[in-house]
């Protein structure tokens, strides 16, 4: 009783002071450099919320915020726009946010994901790291000033919408099917291996970018952030015999958008403008999977080892970003899988004891688990 | 901009609130409350089934503990306590492997079937009160617990985990440690198998997040 009276009043305090010291709710702090990797000071930020559910057909982003980075290129990202913030929030706090950055030395765009508490301040957010990038972008036309909302011909100069007021992302007829990598499925002779894997928000995988070179017209394809995904309730239950090494994977339709930027022109003046770029997103699971050989391994140690005689499971909450674990068009993008309750990796051994090892711990608490002789 | 009487009630208020604090904290250290979220706090859950004739024994091998790297000291185990979800299981004793036990693996044995297990490969075991639990930059191989459990009725039962109480500086804690075991006598058995307990009451709230 005495400890919940403590934990009470901690957390009574704790609310007090991350209670922000002026106005409005922080998403997240950022440091932006330039390309060089020098600190872009004054750089633009603007912080767009993609809907708690992301819809079939077109997706709007709503602004949340804009602001200035200070001179050594921090910048503290925060909105009045509470009910915003509600609204794109997912039962379990997290927001999926579309950040544009923009200054003299170019621009970045990219999808990034924060965790919200129900009193909407942010749970243990890092830092965001923003680099700048003039490939493509006409910097020339970045460092001058705006064209004002009022005038017509709005011709994008660096695929940002910042001083806009919604973007819009409109599906195009483009889709592609990928394999996204879940989890490595590695065994020897002594056992067998399943996954369970769950189609839910613990899977995450990687958006990509694209925009014409402002010099000569080629299309610059970059990683923009990881996505959350349309996703439905349902999974594989993955099943591999003894000696393999493999990727568990799903196939995952990834769908191309077209980004337009929404300016309010005052009144009932609206205009929207196309930005002239792109992003390739997940968007839905076609409810195949496949299993792609790999030769990936690690080294085991002795520490990390164990013996086992009947089926075990393991890696529950492990998180792992799997480098490349989709191409989208032809560009690498990452993926990350969070096991929970819902996924479950099995050893099951064949009857000997089977040895398995941990790549970074025990077995029953490692990222990876494999069979070992 | 506060009015000097709003800054007065706020200044009185932060007294009110630390003192009641700092008394808390005063008792909590006196009548020796144990703690959460220390620092052996947080291990991810892992589980196995055994199949055990209903007057068996097992002896669960299979928990390590090691103090994370960026904790600076080593803590000292005071007690363990198994929770079980139901009868059918009794706690059997708990002990810790030797200093001296078997390099050859972290784990030789996943499980026992005696009760305290009889396998000169953990060394001379010990009991738990007293036992230092290392960083584990300085001895990976942490330390193994052994924890018995008797099988006393037919059917199928589960230990959620086990939950550990120690010292760390001069703070006490008692942490859960997921570690799941389910055991199976021959009546509990499922198409002739022990189904294994996930532990899903005592996980994470992932199923309430989903996109979908």
């Amino acid at each position: 009783m005495l400890a919940l009276g403590l934990s009470t009043i901690l957390s009574l305090t704790a609310g007090v002071a991350s209670v922000p010291s002026s106005g409005g709710i922080e998403l997240f702090s950022a440091s932006i450099a330039g390309p060089e990797g020098r600190a872009a000071a004054g750089a633009r930020v603007a912080v767009y919320a993609y809907p708690a559910r992301l819809p079939r057909g077109t997706i709007t982003t709503t602004l949340l915020a804009e602001t200035r980075a200070d001179t050594r290129g921090n910048v503290s990202v925060r909105t009045r726009d509470k009910a915003a913030v509600r609204r794109a929030a997912a039962p379990d706090g997290t927001v999926h946010l579309l950040i544009e950055a923009d200054g003299p030395q170019g621009a970045v765009t990219l999808d990034h994901q924060i965790a919200l508490k129900t009193d909407l301040t942010a749970r243990g957010s890092t830092p965001v790291k923003l680099r700048l990038s003039a490939a493509g972008i006409d910097t020339a036309a970045l460092a001058a000033p705006r064209t004002s909302a009022s005038s017509s011909g709005y011709v994008s100069k660096n695929h940002n919408c910042i001083n806009g007021a919604d973007v819009q992302w409109i599906p195009q007829n483009s889709i592609k099917r990928v394999d996204v990598k879940l989890q490595q499925l590695m065994t020897g002779k002594k056992s067998t291996v399943r996954y369970d894997w769950s189609n839910s928000s613990k899977t995450r995988m990687g958006v990509t970018y694209e925009y014409p070179h402002a010099k000569n017209g080629t299309i610059v394809k970059v990683k923009a952030g990881m996505s959350h995904s349309v996703t439905e309730a349902s999974g594989v239950n993955f099943a591999r015999g003894t000696n393999r090494n493999e990727w568990a994977a799903v196939d995952w339709e990834y769908r191309k958008y077209k980004k337009y930027c929404h300016v309010d022109t005052g009144g009932y003046h609206h205009r929207f403008y196309d930005a002239g770029s792109w992003q390739w997103r997940p968007r839905q699971w076609t409810d195949g999977n496949s299993y792609i050989p790999t030769k990936s391994t690690f080294r085991c140690k002795r520490g990390n080892t164990i013996g086992v005689t009947a089926r075990l499971w393991v890696s529950r909450s492990a998180t792992r970003t799997i480098s490349g674990g989709v191409v989208v068009n032809g560009l690498s993008a990452d993926v990350e899988q969070t096991n929970g309750s819902s996924h479950k990796l099995t050893f099951i051994p064949t009857g000997k004891k089977a040895r398995l090892c941990g790549n970074n711990g025990y077995p029953t608490a490692a990222t990876v688990v494999k069979e070992v002789k | 901009v506060r009015s000097p009487r709003g800054r007065r009630v706020l200044l009185v208020s932060a007294a009110i609130i630390g003192g009641i604090a700092t008394v808390a904290a005063i008792a909590l250290w006196v009548l020796r409350v144990p703690l959460s979220g220390g620092p052996l706090a947080g291990l991810p859950a892992f589980g196995y089934a055994v199949e055990q004739s209903s007057d068996g024994a097992v002896t669960d091998a299979l928990t390590l503990l090691s103090v994370p790297d960026d904790i600076r000291d080593p803590v000292e185990l005071v007690r363990v306590e198994q929770a079980y979800e139901s009868p059918g299981l009794e706690d059997a004793g708990s002990w810790a492997a030797g200093a001296d036990r078997s390099r050859e693996l972290a784990v030789v044995e996943q499980f026992y079937r005696d009760a305290p297990p009889d396998d000169p490969r953990l060394g001379a075991i010990r009991p738990i009160a007293g036992v230092v639990v290392p960083r584990k930059t300085d001895d990976p191989f942490g330390v193994q617990l052994l924890l018995a459990s008797r099988v006393t009725q037919e059917g199928r039962f589960v230990r959620s985990g086990v939950w550990v109480t120690y010292t760390y500086r001069t703070l006490t804690f008692r942490d859960f440690i997921p570690a799941v075991l389910t055991v199976c006598t021959p009546a509990g058995l499922t198409n002739g198998e022990c189904e294994p307990d996930y532990g899903d009451a005592a996980d994470d709230t992932d199923g309430a997040d989903d996109d979908g």
